[in-house]
C-alpha cells in the first residue's frame, strides 16, 4: 500500500504543501509519531486553532462577541477554532498578511474531515463543547487532588 | 468537406473548454465550445442555511472566488430585506476587497494566461544579461523543464528580442505584484483564496488606520505596475500585432451589471449609482437600459433536462442529463431579451463610456489615441486585452479615493434576520464579467440558488434559435493561416479570458 499523507484545507495553506514536501524530499516519509490519526503532519495540524487563538482569553473570560466586527471570542457567531486543529493563528494567511479569526470572522474548520457538512451552518456555535473551558480545567484538577 | 480542428482542452485558461471548429477554405465555417466538466454546486446548495451561500459559493472557483462572495452577499442582503441598510464603512470594505481581488486577476490573465500566445519565453535561453528574473527563467528551461512554456504553437511571435525579454520579465514580476494584490484582500477579509470578510449585512473587518495605511502602501506598488508595466506592455503587444485589432469581434452586443456600489440605500442594484455603470450596448456605443426581467437561461443545446420555455434564473433548474441529444456542453446559454450577449471587461468599459463617465472616456480616447485607432477597434482580440488593462487601471485609481472615506469607530455591519420565505438577487462584475445569484428561501432554508456566471455568458453553446455563443461568434468567420498551429483561435478564446470551473458551477 503506498504511504498517505493529508494536507487538508479550502484550500491549504502553501507552507502546509510545500513544507510537507520538502521534509519528504529531504528526510523521506513521515514516521507515524509525525502524524495525527487522520494523517495529517503534527508540525502544522499539530495544534488546535482554539489552543493558539488570541481571543482565547476572552474565551476563558465568557467575553462572547455577539456580531460581526465586535471584540470578544467568536464562539457565540459559529467560530469551528474549538475542533479544527491548524496553526492558522501563528502562520497566518497570504504572506503572514492576516487570517480569518484576524479579520472578525469565525473559523469554518476547513482542515477537519467534518468539513463542510458536519460543521455547517457555518454561523451556528458549536454543540457540544464546553463553557467555559477554564472552569471545567480547574474542576477537574480538583477532583484528582 | 472542410477540416477540423479540436482544441481539447484549451491550456492556459481555468478549467476545462474544448473548442471544435470546421475550417473550408482555411477559414472557419463552424465552432463549438464545450465545457467538459461537471460541478452542480447549486445542487449542493439546497436545504443549506442561506448565510452559508457565500461561503459555499466561492468554493466555485480558486481563481475568483471574491467575486462570487459579493454576489452572494448581495444576494442575500436583498433576500433578508437589508439591502439599502448596510453601513457605508462595510459597502466601502466590499469594494476595496472586490478591487484589489480584481486587479491582480487582470494581472494574472494577461501575464500568467494571455501573454505566451505573444511573447516567446523559449528565446530566453540565450539569454546572456544580469537581471536575476530573467537568469531565473534562463535557468528553469536550461533544467529542461519547459511545462508550462511547451508544447505550443509555432511560427508567430513577433515582439524585438529587447521587448520579448522584458515582456519575459514582466511575467515574473508579476507574480510578486498579484501577491500583493492578494494581501490586500487578506487585509480586510482574512485571506484569499475563499475569503471570510463579506457577510450579509456588511463585513466582519473594522477599519482601523493601521489597516488603511497597509492598503494604501501596497495600492501605491499595484498603481505604479499598472502604469507603468501593464498598460505599456499592452501597447507594445498590440504595436506589433495589430492585426488582431481586426479579428474575434464577435455578436458586438454587451451587457454588464455594472459593480462598486458608490452609494447604497437603494434596493434594485441596477439603479444604483456605481463605479461601472449598469447597462446594455452595442456597436452603436449608444447606451441601453438594463433590465434583468429579461434574462433567461435556455439548456436546448446543454446536458440539463429541458424547461420549455427558457427560464428566467429566479426559477431555474438544473437537473443533469448527460447524453441528452443534441447537447454538447455543460454550460447553459443565458440569453438578455432572446439575444446573444457578451460580458466582460470591454462591455464594463464600453457601457460605462456610452453612459458619458468622464474619466472613462479620458482614459480610452487617450489609449485609442496613441494607437490610432476608432472606438470599434475595441470589438476584437486585442481591444478586448486593453479593455482589460485600462479596467485595471479604473478600479485602482477609485480604490484610492474610498480608502479615505472609510470612518473609523462607524458601524461596518447591520443586523438581520432570516425569513421564513423569500428571494432575492445579487448583480456585480466578476473579472471576467457580469455575475448574478438569485436565491429563493422557503422554511429559512435555501430552496433554490442559481448562478448566471460570466463565462456561462461568454463560452455558451447555441440556444433553442439556432444562435452561437459569443465565442462561437468570434471564432467564426477568422481565418487561420495555418490549421496545425491554428494561433488565431487560441487568441480569441483567451481574450475572453474564460473560467469554467465557474461557467458549469
Amino acid at each position: 500500500m503506498k504511504p498517505i499523507v493529508n494536507i487538508p484545507g479550502c484550500p491549504p495553506h502553501p507552507d502546509w504543501f510545500v513544507g510537507t514536501v520538502a521534509s519528504i524530499i529531504l528526510s523521506g516519509l513521515p514516521k507515524a509519531e509525525d502524524l495525527d490519526d487522520n494523517l495529517r503532519p503534527l508540525a502544522f495540524y499539530g495544534k488546535l486553532i482554539h489552543e493558539n487563538c488570541p481571543r482565547r482569553a476572552s474565551f476563558d473570560e465568557g467575553k462572547f462577541a455577539k456580531k460581526p466586527g465586535d471584540e470578544g471570542c467568536l464562539y457565540e457567531l459559529g467560530c469551528k477554532g474549538p475542533i479544527t486543529y491548524a496553526d492558522c493563528p501563528l502562520r497566518r494567511w497570504n504572506n503572514g498578511t492576516n487570517w480569518v479569526i484576524g479579520a472578525g470572522a469565525p473559523c469554518n474548520g476547513c482542515t477537519q474531515p467534518e468539513f463542510p457538512d458536519l460543521v455547517a451552518p457555518f454561523y451556528e456555535k458549536l454543540k457540544d463543547v464546553e463553557l467555559p473551558i477554564i472552569g471545567a480545567y480547574w474542576a477537574s484538577s480538583k477532583e484528582e487532588k | 468537406m472542410g477540416t477540423s480542428i479540436v482544441i481539447d482542452p484549451v491550456t492556459r485558461i481555468e478549467g476545462h473548454l474544448k473548442i471544435e471548429t470546421v475550417v473550408d477554405d482555411g477559414v472557419v465555417k463552424e465552432a463549438r465550445s464545450s465545457g467538459i466538466l461537471f460541478r452542480g454546486i447549486e445542487l449542493i446548495l439546497k436545504g443549506r442555511d442561506p448565510r452559508d451561500a457565500q461561503v459555499i459559493t466561492q468554493r466555485i472557483c480558486g481563481v475568483c472566488p471574491q467575486s462570487h462572495g459579493i454576489a452572494a452577499a448581495l444576494n442575500l442582503d436583498s433576500a433578508f430585506g437589508i439591502a439599502e441598510k448596510v453601513p457605508q464603512n462595510a459597502r466601502i470594505i466590499r469594494n476595496l476587497i472586490q478591487g484589489a481581488h480584481v486587479v491582480q486577476d487582470h494581472i494574472l490573465h494577461f501575464y500568467h494566461l494571455a501573454a505566451l500566445d505573444y511573447v516567446d519565453i523559449s528565446k530566453l535561453a540565450d539569454y546572456q544579461g544580469k537581471d536575476s528574473d530573467l537568469n531565473s527563467i534562463k535557468d528553469f528551461i536550461s533544467r529542461g523543464e519547459l511545462a508550462p512554456f511547451l508544447p505550443r504553437y509555432e511560427g508567430d511571435y513577433r515582439l524585438p528580442p529587447e521587448i520579448n525579454a522584458q515582456a519575459v520579465a514582466h511575467y515574473v514580476k508579476a507574480f510578486e505584484i498579484r501577491r500583493i494584490g492578494h494581501e490586500m484582500v487578506s487585509i480586510f477579509s482574512g485571506k484569499i483564496p475563499h475569503s471570510v470578510g463579506v457577510v450579509p449585512g456588511g463585513v466582519t473587518s473594522t477599519p482601523t488606520v493601521d489597516k488603511v495605511m497597509s492598503f494604501l502602501w501596497k495600492l501605491r506598488r499595484l498603481q505604479d505596475f499598472i502604469d507603468n508595466v501593464y498598460i505599456p506592455d499592452v501597447l507594445a503587444i498590440a504595436g506589433a500585432y495589430p492585426d488582431y485589432f481586426e479579428i474575434g469581434a464577435g455578436c458586438k452586443n454587451l451587457l454588464s451589471y455594472g459593480a462598486y456600489d458608490l452609494e447604497g440605500g437603494v434596493p434594485d442594484l441596477t439603479q444604483r449609482k456605481r463605479l461601472f455603470t449598469p447597462g446594455i450596448t452595442s456597436a452603436s456605443i449608444k447606451p441601453g437600459r438594463l433590465d434583468i426581467t429579461k434574462i433567461t437561461e435556455d439548456v436546448t443545446h446543454s446536458w440539463y433536462r429541458d424547461s420549455s420555455p427558457s427560464q428566467h434564473p429566479s426559477c431555474g433548474e438544473t437537473t443533469p442529463q448527460y447524453g441528452k441529444g443534441g447537447a454538447y456542453s455543460w454550460i447553459k446559454s443565458p440569453r438578455y431579451d432572446g439575444e446573444v450577449y457578451e460580458v466582460g471587461p470591454l462591455a464594463r468599459v464600453a457601457i460605462t463610456y456610452a453612459y458619458g463617465d468622464q474619466a472613462m472616456r479620458n482614459l480610452v480616447d487617450s489609449a485609442l489615441a496613441q494607437l490610432k485607432l476608432p472606438f470599434s477597434a475595441l470589438f476584437s482580440v486585442l481591444g478586448r486585452h486593453l479593455a482589460r488593462a485600462l479596467s485595471a487601471k479604473f478600479i485602482a485609481d477609485a480604490m484610492d479615493e474610498w480608502l479615505l472615506e472609510l470612518k473609523p469607530g462607524e458601524p461596518t455591519f447591520v443586523e438581520y434576520t432570516i425569513p421564513e420565505e423569500g428571494m432575492g438577487v445579487g448583480l456585480t462584475e466578476a473579472a471576467r464579467g457580469a455575475l448574478g445569484h438569485w436565491l429563493e428561501i422557503k422554511d429559512q432554508k435555501i430552496a433554490n440558488y442559481q448562478c448566471v456566471v460570466p463565462t456561462t455568458w461568454n463560452a455558451s453553446p447555441r440556444d433553442d434559435k439556432g444562435n452561437p455563443g459569443p465565442i462561437e461568434q468570434a471564432i467564426i468567420g477568422t481565418r487561420i493561416r495555418d490549421a496545425s498551429n491554428p494561433f488565431e483561435v487560441v487568441r480569441i478564446i483567451r481574450s475572453f479570458d474564460p473560467c469554467l470551473a465557474c461557467a458549469v458551477h
